[in-house]
């Protein structure tokens, strides 16, 4: 748990963590200790055209600040964190079948408040931002 | 910056139900601006007036009408705006709390402080997109402005969110000046000036195409005695056998007869006397006892109105010689010796109405037959003529005495509005504009400027709205004033009687507002220069020193010295009633 946040308002050209692909036990690792931090997260799921855009959006609504808490994870490789997903809080029931979300919303407590559906179609920024706001709401 | 202004200019278009229409400052010559608060107050008479037009008061009128109309469209369109400002506050809030919490001191931000401060953000922000339907403006709006947000912090997402929620109030705003433009609004502000010469429109820039009135200042700067002032100097030692007072109550000397003769319409009660009598002796009746009876109590009534009558006609013989003025010093003495004589007149035709109105109560007029009607109509009718006049006197008197105190009294509804006063819709009424007295011509204080704000709607003969300020112009700024006076001084340290000797004063006179205080008190400070003879060798010696004055300078009382008599002395003296010009210390 992060129970501190340094201030700072050093901006980052990004602040979008992609997942190795091929290796799995760092992606995990990386991944846990993401969650281990209070953050907002947007955890992009998926090596797609459709999953690259949605989280270079995601990015862009992050504010880019280093000190505050919208962060986002690419994992081009779902099944390397899916150990991981499945132990997640859904209190909302929102995912039912991992292989239906293009991407979630977490929350500072790691609770899954949103899910962006995959169906072929471009999430809009509206809808990202959406998703980082009900997350945010928990 | 811009986004705030905006936004507190959009949250004010729902929160003016009842404020007023314009808000009026005073801009006086020593540059000092005064909120004028009230419907009626008084200025400097050289004093610049900054009227701002609240546009969101007048709106907020008009829509209270509309919906007091039946508009269903407005009723809903003032809900939607009335949400809309609950949810901007909200966000508002709560962005401004987010942005504190890294804002404050430290180098740490605690989670814990954090976690709700980030929900109530997101809650507010969440509340409103959830406002709008799929497909929105507010939405495509939206999805526009978002993929520039990069790098600006989160914050900027929901300043989004508070703009689309600003622009959307915007809309509902100019769909709500579509319905009043319908429904036939406008908007007018005039502004009179009433003054000896009569009541003359101002113009005021931007709402009227009335041509400028005269230039005029107020002179205040004249530190010298005039012409008037050093003959009435020259001749002070005839000084109580020549004194006019008609000066002191220039101001009463028209007005106090002009109470009494107008108030009272007497031929027209003497007609209604004279019928009464001729009526009732024309009266043939069995009821002989009867008629004698209500005979000889109009007789009474005719010998009091006769009193009544001589009363009046003394009266006012008495304030047109100023007679009444001969035994006081002060307006506020005179005022009150006349509104004493107005009680006792007023109480003498209550003794007539009473006697009137007795006589119809206890007469059996049925006894008398035929024609018994008309008698006693013409009782009533006078019954009702007297009682109106005697309220009519009082009315009068009291306006008399308030023109005294607070300058003239006004019939505003009866102010006549020019052709030439714009009809201005809504959407077209300047946001302010700047009246200047100095065009208001020659003045006087204790004249008037009047400022009306109205709203109209379509046709209708008569304001929706009507806001009236009255403003009593007066000399408010401190000033300097040099007066004349006949002074008695004794002597300190030996057995002298007082000497009597002209004397003149420059006195100070402190900024006030009041015109009570101006016209009555009227305190000055300053220097006194006199002439007396302590040796009595018939060689005026020349003496000065302190002197404070009262009561509008018509007492100043000090101490001084006598250079030629090395001695000091006290002094007491009245003010010689001539006219004097104030002097401003603020003025150029």
């Amino acid at each position: 748990m992060r129970m501190l946040i340094f201030k700072t308002d050093s901006l980052m050209d990004s602040k979008l963590i992609v997942l190795p692909i091929d290796d799995p036990p760092e992606a995990q690792a990386m991944f846990l200790e993401m969650l281990d931090q209070d953050l907002v997260l947007i955890v992009v799921l998926g090596e797609t055209k459709l999953a690259e855009e949605t989280a270079r959006r995601a990015d862009i609504l992050t504010g880019g600040i280093l000190a505050e808490p919208r962060w986002v994870i690419h994992a081009p490789i779902r099944e390397d964190i899916m150990d991981i997903l499945i132990t997640l809080e859904d209190p909302g029931g929102l995912v039912t079948d991992w292989e239906k979300p293009l991407a979630v919303a977490l929350s500072l407590t790691d609770v899954i408040r949103d899910m962006i559906v995959r169906d072929g179609t471009q999430p809009t920024f509206s809808r990202i931002d959406d998703a980082f706001i009900s997350a945010e709401v928990d | 910056m811009k986004n705030a202004i905006l936004l507190f200019i959009l949250l004010l278009s729902v929160s003016n139900v009842q404020a007023q229409l314009i808000t009026i400052t005073e801009m006086d010559e020593s540059g000092n601006h005064r909120l004028l608060a009230e419907g009626r107050q008084a200025i400097d008479i050289n004093s610049k007036l900054n009227i701002v037009v609240n546009k969101n008061a007048i709106t907020s009128h008009v829509d209270s009408e509309l919906i007091s109309g039946g508009s269903k469209a407005v009723d809903s369109l003032i809900a939607k705006l009335r949400v809309y400002k609950s949810f901007i506050q909200r966000l508002d809030a709560a962005i401004q709390q987010y942005t504190l919490l890294f804002d404050a001191s430290g180098d740490t931000v605690s989670t814990i402080l954090l976690a709700p401060i980030l929900r109530e953000r997101a809650q507010a922000g969440q509340s409103i997109v959830r406002l709008f339907p799929e497909g929105a403006r507010f939405h495509r709006r939206r999805e526009e402005e978002l993929p520039f947000v990069a790098g600006k912090g989160s914050n900027e997402n929901f300043r989004i969110i508070l703009r689309l929620l600003a622009e959307e109030i915007q809309f509902a705003e100019n769909d709500l000046a579509g319905l009043r433009k319908q429904a036939g609004y406008y908007f007018q502000l005039a502004a009179w000036f009433v003054s000896s010469r009569g009541t003359e429109p101002l113009h005021i820039d931007g709402f009227d195409e009335l041509a400028p009135g005269d230039y005029f200042h107020f002179e205040r700067n004249q530190l010298y005695l005039t012409p008037e002032q050093l003959t009435e100097l020259q001749s002070l030692n005839s000084f109580f056998e020549d004194m006019d007072e008609s000066n002191v109550f220039e101001k009463f000397a028209d007005v106090l007869p002009g109470i009494l003769a107008k108030a009272i319409d007497e031929e027209l009660i003497q007609a209604q006397i004279a019928q009464v009598k001729s009526n009732i002796n024309g009266l043939v009746t069995q009821a002989r006892a009867e008629k004698e009876n209500i005979i000889a109590r109009t007789n009474e009534i005719e010998i009091k109105w006769n009193v009544l009558r001589q009363d009046m006609h003394n009266l006012i013989e008495k304030y047109t010689r100023n007679e009444g003025a001969t035994a006081t010093l002060t307006k506020s003495e005179l005022l009150r010796f006349f509104m004493d004589d107005i009680t006792n007149v007023n109480r003498q035709i209550s003794t007539i109405v009473d006697d009137i109105k007795g006589l119809v109560t206890s007469v059996d007029f049925q006894a008398l037959g035929a024609g018994v009607n008309s008698i006693k109509t013409d009782f009533t009718s006078l019954h009702t003529i007297l009682g109106k006049q005697a309220q009519d006197l009082l009315g009068h008197a009291r306006e008399g005495y308030q023109f005294a105190v607070y300058g003239r009294q006004i019939n505003a509804a009866a102010l006549e509005l020019s052709e030439e006063i714009l009809k201005l819709s809504i959407d077209n009424i300047p946001v302010s504009t700047v009246l200047d007295l100095h065009y208001a011509g020659k003045r006087d204080p204790g004249d008037v400027l009047l400022v009306k704000a109205m709203i109209w709607k379509g046709e209708e003969t008569s304001p929706v709205i009507t806001e009236v300020r009255d403003y009593p112009v007066m000399n408010a700024l401190p000033h300097i004033q040099m007066n004349v006076a006949y002074s008695f001084a004794r002597p300190i340290s030996i057995e002298s009687n007082w000497k009597g000797g002209p004397l003149v004063s420059i006195l100070y006179k402190f900024k006030s507002h009041s015109l009570a205080y101006r016209n009555f008190m009227d305190v000055g400070i300053g220097l006194h220069a006199a002439s007396y003879d302590f040796n009595n060798d018939d060689t005026p010696e020349f003496a000065g020193g302190a002197v404070l004055s009262l009561f509008k300078d018509y007492l100043q009382a000090g101490w001084g010295f006598n250079f030629n008599a090395n001695r000091g002395y006290w002094f007491a003296g009245l003010r010689i009633p001539i006219p004097t010009a104030p002097v401003s210390l603020a003025g150029s």
